[in-house]
């Protein structure tokens, strides 16, 4: 297996949920390609992330050191008391405990709003780091050789509304070149979600040009229409005149075309 | 005394016609350890079924006597070189296991048994048809210009096609890992499967209807039992709170959603 190979099952390795034969296969691999191990490292990294990812309490050590110190002072406590037991009761050193205490809550709480503050500030870093981790294992879906997984990382676009260039490319690549044409068509009704996009606006015209499968052309056709894409009109009209186009899809353009003129 | 002759004459029967038949196949196995992806291409009907066997197992017809001009000459196939000897071509390409039918028409029918979690990806090339049973794997499926698609007791993944073939699919149960997608030109999809399934439905039809008898919140109007819900538009909606997504779509075709 070549290295683009090997990077399909990366992240099912990392895992371990690959059968032994084909793991052993990417370990020999990986003992002499340099580049699949930073990237398998990285995936790694991204895992951990993800699990490290929850909320952060105070730990468990600030806690039970808080009772180990009242434990200690409570027996200095004790050590003392028998020789300040003289005829009158004085104040002084229970107050000088009701002041250590206080100090020690107040410590402990200080303590708890910094860790708090400081937890914060990790969590928020991680959150933009775990929007990163989520896209590239989208963007890593639409690359798997499992038909029905890339259909399902398209489908994760279609829920996210601030997709980048990056993300609608990988969308028209599918529309494109996939073999499958299920993802095909689930890519094309993406792109019909960013009629915002003049990235994906173009891509949608040009696809119509070769786009040779019906449903794909119907599906582009209709999204089209609906964006009411003027610069739509020619390569519709151009797939009026073509002989091999079925004569269901011309209806489609005759029905889209009065939207767009 | 007359039964017995009877039962014995019934048993070499059934021994002779089954020697008649093992005469007229021919069997192929090969080695699936590292598959993870079983890639079957084939201009003829293909049926795809499952066995206990760990290894793939082609059964194919005999091949027909070949013609004394023939002698001293070998058969070349358009879709590649037969490295089997009974008109297939086997080759193991990293982690798919390419197996293709060089025969065509009826002469190529032929038989194909896999382990049942085996990943499988079915191409018609030509006028074949293909039928599926019996897995719990990923399918994938693509019955070419004219062929039918057959796909019966599986749980999917599915990713399937088909251009002016009917595709019928019924599922045992139905796999919550990964989306379902079918997808015709100009013939009808028909999917049965088990009341209870969870799902996220999508359903398209251009120019063709919509029936179901699941309980989705759309207008009816009756035929066959199963309400009909849009003519020419998208259907979309929950069943049993949602689910996997599966989604149908055909051009002109209709689309039948029915309960198990």
């Amino acid at each position: 297996m070549d290295c683009k190979e090997i990077e399909k099952y990366l992240i099912s390795y990392a895992e371990g949920v690959l059968d032994t034969s084909l793991s052993t296969e990417i370990e020999k691999h990986l003992t002499s390609c340099e580049s699949c191990r930073k990237e398998l490292q990285e995936i790694e990294f991204l895992f951990e992330l993800l699990q490290k990812d929850k909320e952060i309490e105070p730990s468990e050590k600030l806690r039970s050191g808080f009772y180990q110190m009242l434990e200690r002072e409570k027996q200095e406590q004790s050590a003392v008391i028998p020789l300040q037991r003289e005829k009158s009761f004085s104040w002084k050193p229970l107050m000088r405990i009701a002041a250590t205490i206080a100090l020690i809550i107040s410590g402990y709480y200080f303590g708890k709003y910094q860790q708090n503050k400081l937890g914060q500030e990790q969590l928020a870093t991680l959150n933009t780091e775990k929007q990163e981790v989520e896209k590239t294992m989208m963007l890593a879906l639409l690359e798997n050789e499992s038909a029905s997984k890339r259909v399902q990382g398209v489908n994760y676009i279609e829920e996210i509304s601030d997709a980048n260039t990056e993300i609608i490319q990988a969308l028209i690549k599918r529309m494109d070149y996939d073999e499958n044409i299920n993802v095909r068509l689930a890519a094309v009704e993406a792109l019909g979600n960013f009629s915002d996009s003049e990235l994906a606006r173009k891509a949608l015209i040009n696809s119509l040009e070769y786009q040779e499968v019906a449903e794909v052309q119907i599906a582009i056709i209709q999204i089209l229409g609906n964006f009411k894409e003027q610069r739509a009109i020619k390569p519709m009209e151009k797939l009026l005149e073509k002989e091999d186009v079925p004569p269901f899809v011309k209806d489609q353009i005759r029905l889209q075309l009065p939207n767009l003129a | 005394m007359k039964r017995a002759i009877i039962a014995l004459i019934f048993s070499m029967c059934m021994v002779f016609a089954q020697a008649q038949d093992s005469d007229n196949k021919v069997e192929y196995t090969h080695s699936l350890q590292g598959v993870s992806w079983v890639k079957i291409s084939s201009s003829a009907t293909v049926t795809v079924k499952t066995h206990n066997s760990s290894e793939i197992l082609i059964r194919s017809k005999k091949p027909e006597k070949r013609p004394d001009k023939a002698r001293g000459l070998k058969a070349i196939y358009a879709a590649g070189d037969d490295n089997t000897g009974i008109a297939f071509y086997v080759q193991k390409e990293g982690s798919d296991l390419i197996v293709k039918n060089l025969k065509n028409g009826n002469r190529g029918k032929v038989e194909i048994f896999l382990p049942k979690g085996q990943n499988v990806s079915v191409m018609s090339t030509g006028l074949g048809h293909i039928n599926i049973s019996g897995f719990s794997s990923e399918i994938e499926a693509n019955s070419g210009s004219v062929g039918r698609l057959s796909i019966k007791d599986v749980t999917g993944p599915i990713t399937a096609t088909s251009s002016t073939g009917d595709i019928e699919v019924i599922f045992s149960s139905v796999n919550q890992s990964s989306p379902i997608s079918i997808t015709t030109s100009t013939a009808d999809v028909d999917v049965t499967m088990p009341a209870n399934t969870r799902a996220d439905l999508k359903m398209t039809s251009s120019m063709g209807d919509i029936y179901t008898n699941f309980d989705i919140d759309l207008p009816k109007t009756d035929k066959d039992g199963l309400k009909r819900l849009a003519g020419g538009q998208k259907a979309v909606g929950k069943i049993n709170n949602g689910g996997v997504q599966i989604s149908l779509r055909s051009s002109t075709g209709d689309i039948y959603l029915r309960k198990k």
